[in-house]
Formats: C-alpha cells, sequence, structure tokens
C-alpha cells in the first residue's frame, strides 16, 4: 500500500514536472524566438517569349517604343531593381557591387564605363533596350537611342512602389512589381515593429563615420539614412541633423575631435567604408574614446558601402546589417 | 676684414634677438592655442590639466591628449619643412626649392594612396613607413634622373627633375584615387591638417625630427660653406660628396616626418627659410635654428586661424597655408629675376 502511494506520488510529481518543464520550454522557445527579417521572394520572368511592340510613357514623358519581352538588354543604371523581377540582362552597370547577389546576374557582363557610360561599348551587345540614370542628359538619350530604344528609371526616389512599379509597367510585370513592394514593405514594419518592442523607437541615433577624419555621413547619398530616420523613424538630435543637411558646406567635413560629444545621441552606429569594423584611427581618437556608447562598448558597427545604391535585392544585406547594429547600439541582447 | 666681423656680430646680435622673439612668440601661442579651441578654456582650467590632470575629466584630456599633442605637430611640423627647405635651397643653391615642389610630398602622398586603396586596415606605423618609403623613392629618382647625362648635377636640372616626377607621381596618386573611389579621404588628407595627431603619431616622429635636426646642425657650418659653389668648396676642404648626401637624407627625413604627421602641406619650406635668411644672413648655422623656430611658430599660428574659421569643425591648416604660400612664391620668383641668390 505504501509503496503503491509512493508510486502514486512519483507519477505525480513526473507529471507536474512535465507540465512545468513543458511550459518554460514553450515560453523560452517563444522569448528565444529571434526576430527573422522577411526573403526575398526569388521571382521568375514570365513574359512570354515573342515579339511584343509596346509604346511607353516614360518619366520624363517621352513617348519610347519597344519590344517589351526582349531579354536583350542592357542596364545602365538601376540594375538592383530590374533583377529582382527575374529579368535577365546582357550587361549592367560596373560600378555595382553583386557579392552575394551573382545569380541574378547570371550571364550578365559589368561594364567597363559606366561614368561616363561608352556608346561604343553598350552598342557592342546588340541590345533591344537600354535602361539608364533619370539624370541622363537628353542628348545623351538621343544619343544612345540609335543604337536601341532607351527608358530611364528613378534615379533619387526612394519609394519602392514608385521604383519598382515603374519596372513593372515597362515589362508588364506588375505582379511581380506587387510582390516586391510587399516584400519592402514587410521589411519596413518588421523593423519598425522589432525597434518598439525592444523600446528603441524613441531613442536618438547618430551614424559616425571615417573619412580621413571623424564624420557624420550626409543625409543625401547614403540609403541608410533613409531606411533609420525616414522609414523606421528614428530621431536624431537637432545638431546631427543640421549638419547632415549642410550641403553647402564640405561633405564630411571633420568634426573637432573636443566637439564628438555634442554629437552623440542615444545610440550611436559606426559606418565604416568596405569594413564592418571601427578603423583604430577612430578607436585611438580622444574624442572618441569620451562618447558614452564607446565607454559602455554599445557601438554597432556597419560597412555603409551597400547603401551608396538602393535597389530592392539590396534591402535584405542593408536591413540584416542595421538590424543587428542596432542590437549592439541599443545594448539589447539579440536573445 | 674689419666690416666682414661687424657684419657677422650684427648678424648674430640679431639672430639672438629674433631667436629670442621667435621663442617667446612660440610659447605665447602654446598658451593661447592650449586655451583657444572648440570650446573657449580659462587658463586656470588649463593649467589644472597640465598640472592636476584627472583622466576622468574630458577638459583635462582636451588639453593634455587633444591640444597640446597638436601644438607639439605644429611645432615638428613647422621646423621640419622649414629646416629641409632650407638645406634644399643652400644645396641646389635655388630659393625656391621646397619639398613640395621638389616632388618629395608627391612620393610621401603616392605611399599614403597605395597604403589607403591596398592596405585600407594598415596602422598608423606602415602608412607612416610606406609614405616615408615614397619619399625615399622620389628623392633617389631625383638625383638619378639629374645624374644622368652629360655634366655634373645642376641645382636647374634637380629642380626640373623633381617638378617633373611631381607631376608623374601626382597623375599616378589621381589614377588610384579615382579607381579606389578615395576622392573624399584623399581631399581631407592632402588638404593637410594635424587635428587627429595623438600622442602615438608624436613618439613615433620624434627621434627622426630630433636625428634629423641634430644632424642638420652638426653640418650647418658645412652648408655655408657649400653655398660658396662646388669648387671653392672642395678649394676648402669640404667633402662635398658627404655633405651632399647627409643634406639629402636629413631633407628626406625631415619631409617624410610632416608629411606623415599632416600631409603634404606645401610652401613652407619656401616662405620660412627666405624669410629666415633676410633676417640673419646666410650662415646655416644661424639660419636653421631661426628656421626650425619660426617655421613652428608659422604652423601653429596657422592652425590656430584654422581653428577658429568655423569652431567644432576642422578648417584644413593646408589650404590656409597655400593661400599664404602663392602669393609669396610669385613674389619670390619676381625678386628673384636680375637678383644672386645668397641673401
Amino acid at each position: 500500500m505504501k509503496t503503491r502511494s509512493l508510486s502514486l506520488l512519483l507519477a505525480l510529481m513526473l507529471c507536474v514536472q512535465a507540465l512545468f518543464s513543458g511550459g518554460l520550454c514553450a515560453f523560452a522557445e517563444e522569448a528565444e524566438e529571434p526576430f527573422t527579417l522577411p526573403e526575398l521572394p526569388l521571382l521568375k520572368d514570365t513574359r512570354p517569349s515573342e515579339y511584343k511592340e509596346t509604346t511607353f510613357v516614360t518619366l520624363n514623358g517621352d513617348e519610347v517604343t519597344y519590344n517589351r519581352n526582349t531579354r536583350k538588354i542592357v542596364c545602365v543604371f538601376g540594375s538592383q531593381d530590374v533583377v529582382a523581377f527575374g529579368i535577365p540582362l546582357l550587361a549592367y552597370e560596373g560600378s555595382t557591387d553583386i557579392e552575394g547577389y551573382e545569380d541574378f546576374y547570371d550571364g550578365a557582363t559589368a561594364l567597363m564605363n559606366t561614368t561616363p557610360y561608352s556608346p561604343e561599348e553598350i552598342l557592342s551587345y546588340e541590345p533591344e533596350l537600354i535602361l539608364v540614370n533619370q539624370r541622363m542628359s537628353a542628348s545623351n538619350i538621343a544619343a544612345l537611342s540609335k543604337i536601341a530604344p532607351v527608358i530611364p528609371l528613378y534615379t533619387d526616389s526612394t519609394d519602392f512602389a514608385t521604383r519598382l512599379r515603374y519596372i513593372g509597367d515597362i515589362f508588364g510585370l506588375q505582379e511581380s512589381a506587387e510582390t516586391l513592394i510587399a516584400y519592402a514593405d514587410a521589411l519596413r514594419d518588421g523593423m519598425t515593429e522589432q525597434l518598439k518592442n525592444l523600446g528603441l523607437a524613441d531613442k536618438t541615433l547618430t551614424i559616425y563615420t571615417y573619412m580621413g577624419a571623424i564624420s557624420i555621413p550626409p543625409e543625401r547619398g547614403w540609403f541608410m539614412n533613409t531606411i533609420l530616420y525616414d522609414y523606421v523613424g528614428l530621431k536624431r538630435l537637432p545638431i546631427v541633423e543640421e549638419f547632415m543637411q549642410d550641403e553647402g558646406g564640405v561633405a564630411y567635413e571633420a568634426i573637432s575631435a573636443e566637439k564628438l560629444r555634442d554629437y552623440e545621441g542615444d545610440m550611436v552606429i559606426y559606418a565604416g567604408f568596405g569594413e564592418s569594423k571601427i578603423s583604430t584611427y577612430v578607436s585611438e581618437n580622444i574624442g572618441w574614446q569620451a562618447l558614452n556608447a564607446v565607454r559602455e562598448n554599445r557601438v554597432g558597427v556597419i560597412d555603409i558601402t551597400p547603401y551608396a545604391q538602393k535597389g530592392v535585392i539590396l534591402l535584405e544585406k542593408q536591413y540584416g546589417q542595421i538590424h543587428d547594429a542596432l542590437l549592439v547600439a541599443g545594448q539589447v541582447d539579440a536573445a | 676684414m674689419g666690416n666682414k666681423q661687424e657684419k657677422r656680430l650684427s648678424n648674430t646680435l640679431r639672430f639672438v634677438l629674433f631667436l629670442a622673439a621667435g621663442l617667446l612668440a612660440l610659447a605665447l601661442l602654446a598658451g593661447l592655442t592650449l586655451i583657444f579651441g572648440a570650446t573657449r578654456l580659462s587658463p586656470r582650467e588649463v593649467l589644472a590639466a597640465l598640472f592636476r590632470f584627472d583622466a576622468a575629466n574630458f577638459t583635462h584630456l582636451t588639453v593634455r591628449d587633444i591640444r597640446l599633442p597638436r601644438f607639439l605637430a605644429d611645432v615638428i611640423v613647422g621646423a621640419s619643412l622649414s629646416i629641409a627647405g632650407a638645406i634644399m635651397q643652400g644645396t641646389t643653391k635655388n630659393p625656391m626649392a621646397d619639398s613640395g615642389i621638389m616632388g618629395i610630398s608627391a612620393g610621401s602622398t603616392l605611399g599614403v594612396v597605395i597604403v589607403l586603396a591596398f592596405f585600407p586596415e594598415a596602422g598608423r606605423f606602415l602608412k607612416m613607413g610606406i609614405s616615408a618609403l615614397g619619399a625615399g623613392c622620389v628623392t633617389l629618382l631625383i638625383y638619378a634622373i639629374a645624374f644622368v647625362g652629360k655634366g655634373r648635377i645642376t641645382s636647374d636640372r634637380m629642380v626640373l627633375s623633381g617638378m617633373a616626377i611631381s607631376t608623374l607621381l601626382s597623375s599616378l596618386t589621381t589614377a588610384i584615387i579615382l579607381k579606389n573611389g578615395l576622392m573624399n579621404q584623399m581631399i581631407r588628407y592632402t588638404s593637410g591638417s594635424s587635428a587627429n595627431t595623438i600622442w602615438k603619431d608624436l613618439s613615433i616622429a620624434l627621434p627622426f625630427f630630433i636625428g634629423g635636426v641634430l644632424t642638420a646642425i652638426v653640418i650647418s657650418r658645412s652648408l655655408t660653406v657649400m653655398n660658396l659653389g662646388e669648387d671653392v668648396s672642395k678649394g676648402l676642404g669640404a667633402n662635398t660628396v658627404l655633405i651632399r648626401t647627409l643634406s639629402t637624407v636629413i631633407v628626406l627625413v625631415l619631409s617624410a616626418v610632416a608629411v606623415i604627421i599632416i600631409g603634404p602641406v606645401g610652401y613652407i619650406g619656401l616662405m620660412i627659410p627666405y624669410i629666415s635668411r633676410y633676417m640673419v644672413g646666410t650662415d646655416y648655422r644661424l639660419v636653421l635654428p631661426i628656421c626650425g623656430v619660426y617655421g613652428a611658430v608659422f604652423v601653429s599660428l596657422v592652425d590656430l586661424a584654422a581653428k577658429t574659421v568655423h569652431p567644432g569643425r576642422e578648417f584644413p591648416i593646408g589650404l590656409l597655408i597655400t593661400m599664404i604660400g602663392v602669393p609669396f612664391f610669385i613674389y619670390v620668383s619676381r625678386r628673384q629675376e636680375g637678383e644672386q641668390f645668397g641673401g
């Protein structure tokens, strides 16, 4: 009888333990589940192969007639958006770093000359369509039009919906455009939500960089500024905003080591050029060493180079770096 | 004979007076540099930072670890370039010789560009080493080109070969900058600034600076003799080959020291020796110390002015020096017409 009672007691304890540990495990799984960024949808070029003459009104207001289903495209600008549609290219702008995105550029050749471009080089690919920069002059567009129809793509717009719908319209791939726009939106919303959850949404952020001296990257031209301050909505100190928007001043003007602290926000990110670590010229700077973030070892680090270009295929890398940097800058444990 | 002795006495007296005035000005500038900067400090704060240093106090750090090394960098750069310029002008007998114009700075700059382009993660020591190596190669190249052909090395041939090499290296430097997208970084470097100097930079540069200056002072008498011309010097028993070689090494070391600290700043080595000769004559025993002190005064003064252009942000000192140097260069070149070098 006594043995039976003991057995029952043991069984009861095991059940309680199982329930308790199961609940804990479930809780731990929930707590440890890291934020995952949405993955770029891998789209296929669904256009038919037969010739389809189309007349399209470009963003400049010009009418261009071309074969919408052509696979013979030379992209002098904006290939990172175009290849996301699964559209194959004959050649793309040589200044593009395709490391990590080689599959999108399968069979395409990097142009030797992009700025300035070479009409002879473009002609050598015998293209049926040339995609160029929005800022390309009318005379240059006219010159290239002698080779093949020319369509300018949005250059300055950071609005993915505008840019991707435009490309979708050029090739009749509106559905693909919407898929990509949804992906870009999901990234932005996910990151914003993540920051809110971490309690960082109202924090100020300063991005320092080193360009022969410690400075702050100017607002224009660096897409991480758009992601962090416009999309995700992080704040910045008025002195930082003024510095970033000072377009009349010298780009990357050196900030005195004595004044670096004045620019420090609640969070600090260091943006290295081509490297994901802090330059010794920065780490040995006395003003830098006096930053609270440096003293408390919570400086997030990113490589600034992927942010020199805008393109939907780059978003994963761009957001990924920012995500990791903010976890450090916000002194938040990834788990 | 009596006149010569009187002139020498007069020059010595002028030397003492100008040296004392220069040292006084330098001391005054040291005080001003420590007080004025991105923020103005009181003399009491400066003294406290120097004599009752507290590492947790940012004002103390500013004085001791930002402003003081920066001032010393200005002193080293000013003295180095001025003494190097004086020696170059003496050995080439050309008052327009200068490490910038002769291409030595261009060699050093190319070295820095190579480091930035191909070894971006290199530390300060490697950057300084390759920069000095670039300066050394250019110096050898200048001599080699000037030596090739008929006749002996002449000052004109050296200056011309230096200018040609400078142009060639500048083109090469530009090509590397464009190819590797280093435009912004190099604009900042070539604009010249001592703002980011730290004690480590000075500890690397100081032994070379002291060695260069001491050697220059040791051979200063021989330099005065050399200034009389190659044949006269040989007649007086001077070992012209040894002096010329030592001079070249000193110029190379001092120019490289300056370039690696502040960047390729020109015209200091042109202006200060010219003014120094005006002050104390052509005796290099007097010229070199005056050059050293007034070079230091000049660069410190310009840097102090640069700090006040846009407080809190760094205005490149090299731009201000060039703005002063170019009119001076034109003035010297115009005065040189019909005048014999030698003061």
